[in-house]
């Protein structure tokens, strides 16, 4: 199956673009998709107009933007790092390989059964430490809305691996993010 | 007659329909065989066994009113057990009944229709009269329907135009097509309100324009409010009257209520521009001591006051579809009147209250929507390349799940088309079969939402429970009509689903109806009046008493007086 192109890429801009780049690529790509203007291949026209709005709906409002940048910085840790020196003894070397391998299968259940992803990440974390195990626990969180459940997760990575630059960011990222989405909620609630 | 490849655009109203053309960048209302731009949407089975369809059946409506079929729209798509059904049952002097599926039936002598097959004699009429006009045939069109119109009766509508032999290219909602032709200049920035209030619905859409696109930001209505209501207001005001004077009641005499309706909609008509009205029906019923005859006089104050209660519940879907777009009423630039019904001064200072803004009435309300059809078909037949409408669903669609809960996977006002899937699997082994409900609607409950249909995910191959991964697509087409696929994700390979439709006819029936219809219609057709050149005949018309030309513009109606006899303008 192809890889899914990203909402940058389905509009064809670049991920710094500013908010009016992005509008004209949205209309750009409307002209050139729509079922409308492609009458000889609706199924084609469908597929890539529906691709085209979702991706617009995404980034045209600065909030869901923010947090969708967040999303793709935020994703799921393939395999625990390579462990440079073999520390490992006995017991220990045996769980964290147990936990590494129920981990891969969390990750492999990840796009279609969520749910249960998260269980196997719960399960790897409980059989040994993994910084990857409870980061992914935060990327679950993160996808299904729960954003401070999400800090947690991503703060006990920060806990076990404090060197980890990506985990220190994500921290940091997810912080700014939860500051704008307090901020927009207010400013709904004050009917502006 | 050489064949064309031209695609023309219908508005197939609840009470009259039009088509419109654009030819060499220009519009064109295409005028009917007797020369009038709007042709009544109704249809009439003679006991001598013709079809008359338009105005040829509007007027021996009053002697044959349980063969004559109109506002057929309304039962478009529904159940017979629908409580909107089951009000209108009591109100119209023609027979329903349920088909095995539950769908609504008419039951004209001894014959069984369903809803499309009635639309299909309408616009096979004025398919006809178009290829008359433009001289070569017409297999393509463009068909509005209410935005607020469900899957169902979507499916309906295009069944309508297979089986009077049109390809429906693209169904788009009224209320865009109205913006489509407002002649507001989509190049600059604006967002304009259209207000759609015909003969039998309501849909308000909010639109943002720019840059050529017409994009909708919002939507709401009501497919159960319209014109047809404001007559019935009247109609059981002079009912009441009539009771209290004479102490007889009509509403058990099939013919005067047709003359009642026929008089309840001239009146409303007029006071839109009258103070009063006298309303006169002699003969309209016999006591022991003679003829009665019902004199009443009918002032612009007292519809009014009996039909306020009915504009005023057009309030509540307009303050929705402001909330759904984010929209203050200040905000809006323009607000578009469109729908014979916003003629009345009531609905426009109720308009005005809403939006408090002074409405936009420089469209044609009877016209706007077929104009706009025709737009859109000239975007799809190439030729205009520098617009394109982007709408919305109504509805949100969803899932029956645990415990009959609706679960939500595309929500109301998502741009369209539109595609979102969910990814399945099996709870058992070797499960080889997964059901899937679709419903449409807002409520929590699936049940108390529109079943759309039954798809059976079939064929699984066998596996442990928890393997198998199968992605459902649901779509929902730039027709808002919705599709339901799935694939097999580990190999890629279309996963088979039995779709069970809810309601609605079969690819078979269809067929069918379409072959039995064309050849009775062909035969039995009969629209009253000879073949005419539509501009001559219109000049001649004017001058007639059969009703106002319909072209004449709002000023040139206001001379108009009881005494004329109304073509209904309304859609």
């Amino acid at each position: 199956m192809a890889k899914k192109l990203n909402y940058y890429e389905i509009l064809e801009v670049f991920p710094a673009a500013t908010q009016d780049e992005i509008e004209n690529a949205f209309k750009n790509m409307l002209f050139k998709y729509h079922p409308d203007h492609n009458p000889d291949k609706p199924d084609w026209a469908h597929e890539k107009t529906a691709e085209v709005l979702d991706a617009h709906k995404i980034l045209s409002n600065q909030l869901r933007r923010t947090i969708y940048n967040f999303m793709i910085f935020a994703a799921l840790r393939e395999k625990p790092a390579e462990v440079a020196f073999n520390f490992f003894q006995g017991a220990d070397k045996k769980k964290y390989e147990e936990a590494a391998g129920i981990l891969q299968e969390g990750i492999a259940l990840y796009d279609s059964q969520k749910q249960q992803a998260l269980i196997k990440f719960q399960h790897a974390f409980a059989t040994y430490p993994l910084p990857e195990a409870v980061y992914n626990m935060g990327v679950f969180y993160t996808a299904t809305n729960k954003v401070q459940e999400a800090m947690r997760a991503f703060r006990e990575a920060v806990k076990i691996e404090p060197g980890n630059q990506h985990y220190i960011r994500t921290v940091d990222k997810l912080g700014e993010l939860i500051r704008e989405i307090e901020k927009a909620k207010q400013m709904a609630g004050t009917g502006e | 007659m050489a064949k064309g490849s031209r695609i023309i655009g219908i508005d197939l109203g609840t009470t009259n329909s039009c088509v419109g053309i654009i030819e060499d960048g220009r519009l064109l209302i295409i005028p009917n065989d007797e020369g009038f731009r709007t042709t009544p949407s109704v249809v009439a089975f003679t006991k001598e066994g013709t079809i008359l369809v338009g105005n040829a059946a509007k007027r021996q409506q009053i002697m044959n009113p349980e063969n004559t079929v109109f506002s057929i729209k309304r039962f478009m798509g529904r159940k017979y057990t629908d409580k909107v059904v089951a009000n209108d049952i009591k109100l119209i002097p023609y027979a329903l009944q349920p088909a095995d599926n539950g769908d609504v039936r008419v039951g004209v002598l001894g014959k069984v229709y369903s809803p499309p097959e009635i639309s299909a004699m309408t616009l096979m009429k004025l398919k006809k009269d178009a290829e008359a006009y433009l001289n070569e045939s017409i297999e393509k069109a463009v068909i509005t329907v209410p935005a607020y119109f469900n899957d169902s009766q979507r499916q309906a509508t295009k069944d309508a135009g297979k089986i009077a032999g049109l390809e429906v290219v693209r169904i788009i909602n009224e209320p865009t097509a109205a913006a489509l032709a407002s002649g507001f200049d989509s190049k600059n920035k604006m967002k304009v309100v259209i207000y759609d209030l015909g003969g039998g619905t309501f849909d308000v859409s909010i639109l943002k324009l720019g840059q050529g696109i017409f994009e909708v930001m919002s939507t709401s209505g009501d497919t159960h409010l319209g014109g047809d209501d404001f007559d019935q207001a009247v109609i059981d005001y002079l009912i009441e009257d009539f009771y209290s004077k004479e102490g007889i009641d009509l509403r058990n005499d099939r013919v005067a209520l047709q003359r009642l309706k026929d008089a309840a909609e001239k009146a409303k008509i007029n006071l839109s521009t009258l103070d009063s009205v006298e309303i006169s029906l002699q003969f309209i019923a016999v006591s022991k001591d003679g003829p009665k005859h019902l004199q009443t006089i009918l002032t612009r104050e007292q519809l009014e006051q009996i039909t306020t209660e009915i504009a005023e519940r057009t309030a509540g879907p307009c303050e929705k579809a402001l909330v759904a777009a984010g929209l203050k009423p200040s905000e809006i630039d323009e607000v578009v009147l469109v729908g014979g019904q916003t003629k009345m001064p009531l609905v426009r200072s109720v308009v005005r209250r809403i939006f408090k803004k002074e409405p936009y009435t420089g469209l044609n309300p009877d016209e706007a929507v077929a104009a706009g059809a025709a737009h859109q078909a000239s975007v799809l037949k190439g030729d205009i390349r520098d617009i394109l409408l982007l709408d919305v669903t109504a509805f949100s669609l969803g899932l029956k799940t645990e415990g009959g809960i609706f679960s939500k996977i595309i929500e109301k006002n998502s741009s369209i088309p539109t595609r979102k899937s969910e990814p399945y699997t099996t709870t058992k082994d070797d499960q080889s079969f997964t059901r899937i409900e679709v419903y449409q609607g807002e409520k929590p409950m699936a049940a108390d939402n529109k079943m759309i249909g039954t798809f059976d995910l079939v064929g699984i191959p066998p596996a442990k429970k928890g393997v198998p991964k199968i992605e459902v697509m649901f779509d929902i087409d730039a027709n808002g009509i919705i599709k339901v696929s799935a694939k097999d994700d580990t190999t890629g390979k279309e996963q088979t689903i039995k779709i069970t439709p809810d309601s609605g006819l079969s690819g078979v029936e269809v067929d069918r109806m379409k072959k039995d219809i064309g050849e009775e219609f062909s035969k039995k057709i009969t629209s009253g009046s000879k073949q005419n050149q539509g501009q001559q005949y219109k000049e001649e018309k004017s001058k007639g008493d059969e009703g106002l030309p319909a072209e004449a513009s709002g000023d040139q109606k206001k001379k108009a007086s009881i005494f004329d006899i109304f073509k209904k303008k309304e859609r």
